[in-house]
């Protein structure tokens, strides 16, 4: 009770009494996860609930992530939790007004141990698209930044067929399956629920029309 | 592990696909990520770079033959370009078959500039057959590359059915007089070109007074450039 208070009146310059507090997140599958204040604030969403939270020595639940990305993430924060204050991240520039909507960002700047990192998730597995989904979900501007760029730099002249077989997209007839009108605005903007690790839901498959 | 996996590319929210779009060229936009589903085309087409995406300027681009080929399937279903600039990229008499089979299909492209992609008469019979069946493209710029006397007859066969070309510019090729009679006769049988471009080619007295004879018959020409002699 004592050191949450005294965590909660902390404002600003008290950076080593704020790095010392450690808080728990906890994957869906249920493991949890030890990460100090670094972390944490790299982590909007983790932030917000730790902030909104009291929650002590009680593990935040992350419900939208498995042990098995959420180990790497913890992984990533805890390698740039010394990086400068962010600079402007150019993922984070929407608001500004002088923006130049027309031109696009660059994916040539992932560093050397981004690109190591983000090799561990493919896309056979489905890997990579949990990690930016995660890092979504998380609100962790950097590492979302680093997914979103390798699989720009992987499109990168590419013919709309490479791209197609590269990540396993049939061309369904118009509104059908995944194309159906209500698959866009039911995906738009959410995150899907729970994923439980029995569940058997209807994952998509290899179209059998697209060899 | 892997039988877990509920995310793929196609599933992913449309505001994460709107974040990788950002990191794209608008040639990427345009040639790879449109027409890869019909779920990538909807999304693509509410992109707000894409929805203002009328100019796309490519020089210099080291494109080739195969990129033209995926140019060549984005202009087949782009309805926003109207201005394309593909000037200096080694496209080649396959790369303008190629371009050829986009610009056949397309009903927006209004500008189209070539100069110096090595593109000889081979190429520029696929480019005047699409002319025949486009409608609106009204500048073709082709300066600098092979097209001879042969090439000048396609292009003739092309103008003799286009209404919709207003400028040509063939400046710096290797048109002889065979060529330029060859034009000529298109032109007798062209209602809307108003600018032809013959200058630096070969074209001599007679291609010029082939040329002459036929403006008698064609009351729309206002500029037609010869070689300087």
């Amino acid at each position: 009770m004592a050191t949450t208070a005294e965590a909660s009146n902390t404002t600003t310059g008290n950076t080593e009494t704020a790095t010392g507090k450690m808080i728990k997140i906890q994957s869906n599958d249920g493991q949890i996860f030890e990460v100090d204040q670094g972390v944490v604030e790299q982590s909007s969403t983790i932030k917000t609930l730790s902030d909104l939270m009291d929650v002590g020595d009680v593990p935040i639940p992350l419900p939208n992530v498995k042990a098995s990305i959420l180990g790497p993430i913890v992984d990533f924060c805890n390698h740039h939790k010394n990086d400068q204050k962010p600079e402007p991240i150019d993922e984070d520039d929407d608001d500004d007004p002088n923006k130049d909507i027309y031109e696009p960002k660059r994916s040539d700047d992932i560093c050397e141990w981004d690109l190591n990192f983000i090799k561990q998730f493919t896309v056979p597995e489905g890997t990579l698209f949990d990690i930016i989904m995660a890092a979504n979900y998380l609100g962790i501007k950097t590492l979302l930044a680093v997914g979103c760029k390798t699989i720009a730099n992987m499109v990168r002249g590419k013919s709309s067929t490479e791209v197609r077989e590269m990540f396993n997209i049939s061309y369904d007839p118009p509104g059908e399956g995944i194309n159906a009108p209500n698959a866009i605005e039911g995906q738009a903007g959410t995150v899907p629920t729970t994923q439980d690790a029995n569940a058997t839901g209807p994952s998509p498959q290899p179209d059998p029309m697209n060899q | 592990m892997a039988n877990s996996t509920s995310t793929n590319f196609l599933t992913l929210p449309v505001d994460l696909v709107y974040r990788i779009l950002d990191h794209q060229s608008d040639f990427t936009i345009v040639c790879t990520m449109r027409n890869v589903c019909q779920r990538f085309n909807r999304i693509v087409d509410s992109y707000d770079r894409y929805q203002v995406l009328t100019t796309l300027k490519l020089a210099f681009h080291q494109i080739g033959h195969v990129g033209a080929q995926h140019l060549s399937n984005g202009l087949r279903h782009n309805t926003t370009l109207t201005i394309l600039k593909l000037e200096a990229n080694r496209i080649g008499d396959v790369g303008a078959q190629n371009l050829a089979n986009g610009l056949r299909h397309n009903t927006a492209l209004t500008t189209l500039e070539l100069a110096t992609n090595e593109i000889g008469d081979d190429g520029i019979q696929h480019l005047s057959d699409a002319l025949q069946h486009n409608t609106t493209l009204t500048i073709l710029k082709l300066e600098a590359n092979r097209i001879g006397d042969v090439g000048a007859q396609h292009l003739a066969n092309g103008l003799r059915h286009n209404t919709a070309l207003t400028t040509l510019n063939l400046q710096c090729n290797q048109i002889g007089y065979v060529g330029a009679q060859h034009l000529a006769d298109g032109l007798r049988h062209n209602t809307t070109l108003t600018t032809l471009d013959l200058g630096e080619n070969r074209i001599g007295d007679v291609g010029t007074q082939h040329l002459a004879d036929a403006l008698h018959h064609n009351t729309v020409i206002v500029i037609l450039y010869l070689p300087i002699l």
